[in-house]
């Protein structure tokens, strides 16, 4: 019991916690939003090692993925604290360049709305971009993919083009098009069709020989074979393709906002460096990573529900 | 009339401009409804015969043909039980089945699909296990699965390679007498091309068995128990164990001290 509290984490918790509430070398923003989040992390830690503990019967994978997440709760506490030391406490380094947590954190209060609108607008162009864009590619792949001529064509040129990052022509599409939404979807999709087509060519042309033989076997039609074989057996590296391509579409699209939108995330990232006020910027950086991890964790989600077979 | 003609067939696999001669000069004349087992070492060329038959793959030299038609691909007419599982792991059993049936009977609701689907996983006596997906299943079960689909198409042609290889005895018997019934002697027998490493069930089920030695047919050995299908009458007869004791030596005879000594038919 009195071990489980005196974990790493938890006494890196309590000297953050000191810290927040003390003043030190330099004055920060309101400290709140700061104990907020650190206190949430330290729950949900207490929480799973209750749940999990060494001492509570959990069983050695679920003991093994709490052992991993006091590691991960350590070194995060860790970081923050070497953070914390070197800006707010002893004020060692440019308080601009590097802002104490406390301010960073205080952003989410004082930004929320911007940055809500700012998610908003960012997944509106992920979505339509990645989703057309994934659609189409596992479309066409899966055709091109099946009819040899077809694919003998058009690998190699889409090799090519796949092989330009979207990041290169984002700058010449914005310029072009007559508004910056369209800009950006269209950006996004090419960044996503490209690799998925490839993604998609390559799963149907490396296809199990044994697979496609029984396939033949049972003499399946073309369309059968499409989406009764071919389609259900790439579901998984189409998956896996998706985790990549939400992850590159961020990537593309706060490039792309950094140049020609007025609202977004990228869009707050770049504006508020523009004005030298690096805690937003730290803000607006860990708002992306998490809306870009619960994006992964919405596919595992919808992964887990919706396919039943391994 | 002649159904299966399997004529000067050679074939060489092409990996990488090596080539590998996997049959040569292969002659074998199959009637219909002959129940033919192919037995002979591992790697002589059977698994290969079979994907011939079936139009996987096409011959380097000669010719199949089937009712005087050469082979050009999978067709209707014929159904493999392939040696390795061949389900598709997306789909539970009893889909598994409907989507051979369905190939082979478009005219058919999607309910009497699943009526005929039902039957054949009842009789390789899975009848319980008709929801479940292939990675639910064991090795033995997924192969009885992919039986059952075999026999839900219900083919004139029917190509098994070593399909009882991963089940028990008991099913395994159980499934020999299964396959001998469906293939009844009627006016419309199948013709059924089956390979096993097993030589009592070789001997048990076939109208003719042919032993393949690398690449060649070495011998071609017709059976003749009468009608009867009396197990326990067969294996205790004499001519079972004469067949037995020849087929064990073929196995043997480039061994110089064969200990299986020739036995004359
Ligand atoms: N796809 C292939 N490419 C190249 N060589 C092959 C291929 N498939 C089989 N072979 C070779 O052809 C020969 C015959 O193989 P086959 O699978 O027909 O044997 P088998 O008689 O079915 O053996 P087993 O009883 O072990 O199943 C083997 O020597 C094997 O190495
Ligand atoms: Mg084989």
């Amino acid at each position: 019991m009195i071990r489980k509290f005196l974990a790493l984490p938890t006494i890196l918790y309590f000297i953050l916690l000191y810290i927040a509430f003390t003043s030190g070398a330099i004055k920060t923003d309101d400290s709140t939003a700061f104990i907020v989040v650190l206190t949430g992390i330290e729950m949900f830690f207490i929480c799973t090692e209750f749940k999990y503990g060494a001492r509570n019967g959990g069983n050695l994978k679920e003991r093994q993925s709490q052992n991993s997440r006091r590691d991960i709760t350590a070194i995060i506490f860790a970081v923050m604290l070497w953070w914390e030391l070197t800006t707010k406490v002893f004020g060692l380094v440019s308080k601009v360049l590097f802002p104490p947590l406390d301010n960073v954190f205080y952003v989410f209060v004082e930004d929320y709305p911007d940055m809500l609108k700012g998610i908003v607008n960012s997944l509106y162009l992920v979505f339509s971009g990645v989703g057309s864009g994934t659609v189409a590619g596992v479309a066409v792949g899966l055709l091109v993919g099946w009819i040899p001529r077809l694919r003998n064509t058009v690998a190699p040129i889409a090799n090519v083009v796949a092989a330009v990052p979207a990041l290169i022509y984002a700058p010449y599409v914005v310029a072009v098009s007559p508004s910056f939404k369209l800009a950006s979807i269209f950006v996004i999709f090419l960044g996503c069709f490209w690799p998925t087509l490839m993604n998609m060519i390559g799963n149907i042309a490396g296809a199990d020989k044994k697979l496609l033989d029984s396939a033949r076997s049972l003499n399946l039609g073309t369309a059968s074979m499409l989406f009764k074989v071919l389609l259900p057996y790439s579901v998984y590296p189409i998956i896996a393709n998706l985790r990549i391509r939400v992850a590159d579409a961020f990537m593309v699209l706060t490039f792309a906002e950094m140049i020609g939108s007025n609202v977004g995330l990228g869009f707050y990232v770049k504006r508020w460096s523009n004005f030298a006020k690096y805690n937003k910027v730290f803000a607006g950086i860990i708002l992306i990573g998490v809306v870009v991890t619960a994006i992964n964790k919405l596919i595992k989600l919808f992964e887990n529900r919706f396919i039943k077979w391994k | 009339m002649a159904k299966i003609e399997v004529v000067d067939v050679s074939l060489e696999y092409n990996d990488d401009g090596e080539s590998f001669p996997a049959l040569e000069n292969i002659n074998l004349t199959i009637d219909q409804g002959e129940f033919v087992c192919i037995i002979g070492p591992s790697g002589c060329g059977k698994s290969t015969l079979l994907s011939l038959l079936e139009g996987l793959i096409f011959p380097t030299k000669g010719k199949i043909m089937i009712d005087s038609c050469e082979v050009r691909g999978p067709g209707k007419d014929r159904c493999v039980v392939f040696q390795h599982y061949s389900l598709f792991a997306w789909f539970t059993a009893i889909q598994n089945v409907a989507l051979g049936v369905k190939q082979v009977a478009e005219h058919l609701s999607s309910k009497e699909i699943n009526d005929i689907s039902m039957n054949a996983l009842g009789k390789v006596g899975l009848g319980n296990y008709a929801n479940k997906y292939p990675y639910q299943l064991s090795g033995g079960m997924q192969q009885r699965v992919a039986i059952a689909r075999g026999l839900a198409m219900n083919p004139q042609i029917l190509l098994m390679d070593e399909p009882f290889g991963a089940i028990d005895t008991r099913n395994r018997l159980d499934l020999q007498d299964l396959l001998l019934d469906l293939c009844a002697k009627d006016e419309n027998r199948k013709t059924v091309v089956f390979i096993t490493h097993d030589v009592d069930e070789a001997i048990y089920l076939a109208d003719r068995i042919v032993f393949m030695d690398p690449k060649v047919v070495a011998e071609d050995i017709k059976i003749d128990f009468g009608d009867s299908r009396k197990r326990d009458e067969i294996f205790a007869s004499d001519a079972f164990m004469k067949l037995q004791r020849h087929l064990v030596s073929l196995f043997y005879r480039h061994l110089e001290k064969n200990i299986w000594k020739d036995v004359a038919l």
